[in-house]
């Protein structure tokens, strides 16, 4: 696994989708929740089991954002809802993400509204502002 | 974006298993949190959608405008929104701008800036009315409740399943509550 000594760019966290990296799409206050406190919450529903659900899907363009509604939330999700992606690492430590059945969900699994912090898996958070995606805070 | 992990609000439960623990998080953060949840409610998503253009990219990106990502104040709400300030406070204590608040001052995340933004698309015609639902007493409220409903049950036949679940979907998150 390649260890940056500076900031992760956009072009790496594009070319190592689902290889190398994952997405986690969330809302800007969700987003700002898990750089701040580098922890995310697991989610209350458990449609694929309990814990993190990220996608291999990049934050390429404005098309993307379209693209995560439809694959991931079923077209049930609104823009502001997923106009930030946090990128994780596929496995670091203990902490690892799984394939599900679902072609564009991949779960770290754990237990229901646990507190989940993720030295080592968290990357950078990424933000779609002014038509393209920027990131706006990174792991260095 | 500058953040300082030093002074994390979250409490780290002990004895739970390495990474893995019980969410416990501060009060303000879960104001913020609540809002992000109101951001998801059948109410403020059937908003979204009859934004403009250039307001859709505001709620993105505040920053442009204002410096600086959310939470925005009463009054960069008021100038984003082309309102006075006063008007956002009198609708968000109403209930019709979502907000939080930190001390005395009342802060706007995007579901209050998406709020804001449909207060100032929506006609005057339309302000009285909600206007009028605020300042109605409950029991005149709840006759033109019942005729707005079988209004609308009305207006379901011969919609599309899409249109009549946009339509049902506010209801049903009323009833919740």
């Amino acid at each position: 696994m390649p260890r940056y000594g500076r900031a992760v760019t956009l072009e790496e966290l594009q070319a190592g989708a689902g290889t190398e990296f994952l997405f986690h799409y969330t809302d800007a206050i969700r987003a700002d929740a898990i750089i701040e406190e580098q922890c995310f919450v697991s989610g209350p529903k458990a449609a694929r089991g309990f814990g993190i659900y990220a996608t291999h899907i990049a934050p390429v363009g404005e098309e993307t954002i379209d693209e995560v509604i439809v694959n991931c939330f079923r077209g049930d999700a609104t823009p502001p809802e997923v106009n930030h992606a946090i990128a994780v690492r596929r496995s670091s430590g203990g902490l690892r993400f799984e394939r599900t059945d679902d072609p564009y969900q991949w779960l770290l699994p754990t237990g229901r509204l646990e507190l989940v912090h993720i030295e080592g898996i968290y990357v950078a958070a990424v933000a779609f502002s002014g038509g393209r995606w920027d990131i706006i805070d990174s792991s260095d | 974006m500058a953040t300082d992990r030093k002074t994390s609000t979250v409490k780290r439960a002990v004895g739970g298993r390495r990474r893995m623990r019980a969410a416990q998080v501060s009060p303000e953060l879960k104001d913020r949190l609540d809002q992000a949840h109101v951001l998801r409610d059948p109410r403020v998503r059937a908003l979204w959608p009859r934004l403009e253009a250039r307001q859709q990219e505001i709620v993105f990106d505040p920053g442009q405008a204002v410096g600086h990502r959310y939470p925005l104040t009463s009054g960069e709400v008021a100038e984003l929104a082309r309102m006075s300030e006063r008007q956002v406070r009198y609708w968000a204590d109403r209930g019709l701008i979502p907000h939080w608040r930190k001390g005395r001052r009342r802060l706007f995340e995007a579901v209050g800036l998406i709020a804001a933004f449909s207060i100032t698309n929506a006609s005057q015609h339309e302000l009285q009315f909600y206007r009028g639902v605020m300042e109605e007493p409950v029991e005149k409220l709840a006759a033109k409740v019942g005729i707005l409903t079988s209004l609308l049950a009305s207006r379901l036949d011969g919609v599309e399943p899409n249109e009549a679940k946009a339509l049902i979907a506010p209801l049903g998150e009323l009833a919740r509550r």
